[in-house]
């Protein structure tokens, strides 16, 4: 190996992309006008067959998505033009109960990304949609039998009604911010997942959301009800291949967890560095139940993604995970919101962030303790890791509390990995990089073990190679 | 009066959540009282101060230097001690004035501010720009108290040059609002500020506190620390900045903000902003925020203490430290007032 070699610096936009970046032939069979109009709204829905009621809520979202500014705090999303956004782009297949039924290409795609696989080994149901529409979904029959509902969004609407409409946007009212009302306005795709009273789903579920066409807009909805003494494990997957047109993805989750429940979601989000990511997640916990929460956030050019946690019953509680990679060219604003309105609710949010190569990790977050919520234990844990200087991370933490039967503890650090600690593990035989790469692996474990595990190994095999050759 | 936005974050955030800044309302003042200075060796009347020099928001730091003026110059390898009181009776209900202190190479200076009055006072609009040359030492002490219906804005810039140390230590005791902005700029290398805060907030008290401390010089100092106790339907916001700028190499900050509630109406606000372009760096912040603990008031009281005298003690506990880095004649008197305010449970 040369010198220079030696000093050359892999990046993180290298990193193992090859398999998200792999671009299918643009193909589909339908694709509403690009940009945001009254008329492409009635005819997404008019190719959806969907009822009156949701067309409705449709029009009046457009109405507050044109009355609302962009929020002044957000990273500038000043070269995403809604004009030139595809809001709806539906494949050239209708939706599948196997992939061999599925198109070459698409089902190429999902090989790929090791969703079949995934399926046979490790899970409970998959949902995979493909630019603007679900074209794969399954789950186990046996679950089923226990009156498990895993469908998407789209046949949820019609054959569910009586459990989707009352709640549908209501824990994220279009109102919420003017990418909530573009949402509803143009949503397509996604899940619905309904656990019945104390059923345990033991394996996970899992939606995968693949963008494929460039200049497009992906605005899925996920609605998932675990109901009283339920239990669910829920993963969301998302990539897209890198184009020079920006893309949009600004979908909406909305998670309702009954007395005595228990949900866990997790979410990789691994799009494309055109990608701005304008995502809304808000769950809603009643009396005894538990939220968790796990995030990774490694792709998009811009990312504002903030899981927000309402504490509505007593005794309930929420965990928050999350990790942030940021690179070159990257912006990525990230965070938590906990919202304590119950008796003796508890919460605990362990955040962690890397940036490098002049990218920018942004933590945003919110804890809000209300006047009723007495006994509330909250705890936050932030760490910024710099692993250059001409990267950017800041904290930006508004803690908010209304009475005086609370525990609270709060903590950040910001810096870079300590030249101690480096020497140490010099000292016992490591090189520098390493040494290096050992410490960064060790401050994101906490983290990378709450993830699903091919993405815990993915994670690492990426500051692997973020290291690799980096001292010369 | 009119309504006007203090104490803006330097980044924003959720607007929801009205944090961003604190809109009040504003009226200039109108009948000025004096200022008492202990020695005017170095006092010059009139002052001029640079653009950059931001208060909690234009009006207020107009109000200020709408006032006397005053310039004060340590020569370089001088010492001074000063202290300046404002007393606001009842024929002087206001207060505006606006203070340029400059402290040459190597000049030290033990400055004390005292601020009282009545309860007819209004307000007090004050405004003090700290200029300090390489090596030059500052150490402030403050007290601030009574003063039950007024608005009081303190606003202070520090610019430091290389290796001059700023110590502020603040006891905001009295005041119906209390406005500080604070504002340091370490441009030297080695430069140290430190900002320390007592309060007490009881009955309809607002307290609305913001410290922003920039790091530019290579291996800089910074610490913000903030304690304090909110009783009744006291208000208290706690906006503290510690922006690493690229370049200030090997630099350290922390801030940190801890409260006892000892009511369920008092409210109680927390932004501790950290910001970073700069790797080798070591920022941190904590806080906390909780009631006085049971297992420590149990423990006091099985000590032979009644219930008050436990709460009181751990409350003073927590504050002790800051109150004890105050110049020693104020410390008996802060304390006393902390304990006034404790006992009157500010309900």
């Amino acid at each position: 190996m040369t010198k220079h070699e030696e000093k050359k610096r892999s990046n993180i936009e290298d990193v193992n992309r090859s398999i998200y970046d792999i671009k299918d032939k643009v193909e589909y069979s339908f694709k509403a006008d690009t940009g945001l109009t009254e008329e492409i709204i009635r005819e997404i829905s008019s190719q959806k067959e969907e009822p009156e009621w949701m067309l409705e809520k449709r029009l009046a979202a457009l109405k507050i998505y044109d009355k609302l500014d962009v929020p002044p705090w957000m990273p500038d999303i000043s070269d995403l033009d809604m004009s030139h956004i595809d809001t709806y782009v539906r494949p050239r297949t209708d939706m599948k109960g196997s992939w061999e039924e599925l198109p070459e290409n698409i089902r190429d795609t999902f090989d790929r990304l090791g969703i079949p696989e995934a399926e046979k080994t490790s899970l409970a149901g998959v949902g995979a949609q493909y630019d603007s529409e679900v074209v794969y979904h399954n789950v186990h029959e046996a679950l089923a039998k226990q009156g498990v509902i895993y469908v998407d969004f789209e046949t949820a609407v019609k054959q569910y009604e009586d459990l989707v409409r009352p709640v549908f946007g209501t824990l994220i009212p279009p109102s919420y911010h003017k990418f909530a009302a573009l949402h509803y306005a143009a949503w397509s795709g996604g899940s619905f997942v309904y656990v019945p009273k104390g059923v345990e789903v033991s394996m996970p579920l899992q939606s995968y959301f693949r963008l494929n066409a460039p200049g497009a807009g992906q605005f899925e909805h996920t609605l998932i009800i675990v109901d009283e003494g339920a239990s669910c494990h829920f993963i969301e997957g998302c990539s897209a291949p890198k184009y020079n047109v920006a893309n949009l993805h600004a979908g909406a989750v909305e998670l309702f967890v009954r007395k005595g429940a228990n949900l866990r979601y997790s979410t990789i989000e691994n799009w494309s560095k055109n990608m701005y990511n304008l995502n809304t997640k808000r769950s809603l916990v009643e009396e005894d139940g538990s939220m968790t929460w796990v995030s990774g956030s490694f792709g998009s050019h811009v990312s504002c993604l903030y899981p927000d946690t309402v504490l509505k019953g007593d005794r309930s509680k929420a965990e928050f995970t999350g990790i942030t990679f940021a690179g070159k060219g990257q912006y990525l604003d990230t965070g938590s919101k906990i919202e304590c309105l119950g008796k003796e609710t508890t919460a605990t949010v362990h955040s962690k962030s890397l940036s490098k190569g002049g990218g920018t990790a942004i933590y945003r977050g919110v804890v809000h303790i209300g006047p009723k919520a007495q006994g509330a234990k909250v705890s936050i844990s932030c760490e910024s890791l710099m692993l250059d200087n001409e990267s950017r991370s800041d904290t930006i933490p508004d803690i908010i509390i209304e009475n005086d039967n609370i525990d609270l503890g709060h903590e950040a650090k910001i810096g870079r990995i300590p030249d101690e600690n480096i020497y140490y593990l010099m000292t016992r035989g490591l090189s520098e990089e390493d040494a290096k790469a050992m410490l960064v692996r060790g401050f994101a474990e906490p983290i990378s073990k709450e993830l699903p595990l091919e993405y815990a190994v993915e994670m690492n095999k990426l500051i692997d190679l973020e290291f690799e050759g980096s001292i010369g | 009066m009119k309504e006007i936005a203090i104490n803006r974050l330097p980044v924003l955030t959720y607007r929801y959540l009205k944090t961003n800044d604190t809109k009040i309302l504003f009226s200039a003042p109108q009948v000025s009282a004096a200022a008492d200075f202990s020695d005017k060796t170095y006092v010059t009347v009139g002052a001029e101060f640079p653009e950059n020099f931001e208060g909690a928001s234009s009006e207020t730091l107009a109000a200020a230097l709408a006032g006397e003026k005053y310039t004060i110059t340590i020569p370089s390898g001088m010492q001074a001690k000063l202290t300046i009181e404002i007393k606001l009776e009842n024929q002087h209900a206001d207060y505006a004035g606006a203070y340029h202190f400059l402290l040459q190479k190597g000049a030290k200076l033990e400055l004390v501010w005292k601020l009282s009055g009545t309860e007819a006072a209004q307000g007090s609009y004050l405004a003090s720009y700290y200029e300090l040359e390489d090596a030059a030492e500052l150490k402030i002490s403050k007290l601030q108290a009574d003063l039950a219906e007024a608005t009081l804005y303190d606003q202070r810039f520090f610019k430091l040059g290389k290796a001059a140390k700023a110590d502020v230590a603040s006891a905001e005791l009295g005041g119906k609002q209390v406005i500080v902005h604070s504002r340091g700029a370490l441009n030297g290398d080695e430069a140290a500020l430190t900002e320390r805060t007592v309060y007490t907030g009881t009955g309809k008290q607002h307290l609305d506190l913001f410290y922003h401390i920039d790091h530019w010089g290579k291996k800089t100092v910074s610490l913000i620390d903030g304690k304090g106790a909110l009783a009744g339907e006291a208000k208290k916001i706690f906006r503290s900045t510690l922006d690493f700028h690229r370049g200030c190499a090997g630099s350290e900050g922390e801030e940190g903000d801890y409260a006892i509630q000892l009511s369920p109406k008092a409210k109680n606000i927390s932004l501790p902003l950290l910001l970073c372009t700069e790797d080798n760096v070591a920022g941190n912040h904590a806080s906390s925020a909780g009631q006085v603990s049971e297992e420590d008031v149990y423990y006091l009281m099985s000590r032979g203490f009644s219930w008050e005298e436990a709460r009181r003690i751990i409350v003073e506990s927590l504050m002790r430290p800051i109150v004890d880095s105050l110049e020693t004649s104020l410390q008996e008197e802060t304390l006393e007032e902390i304990r006034r305010k404790l006992d009157a449970k500010g309900e």
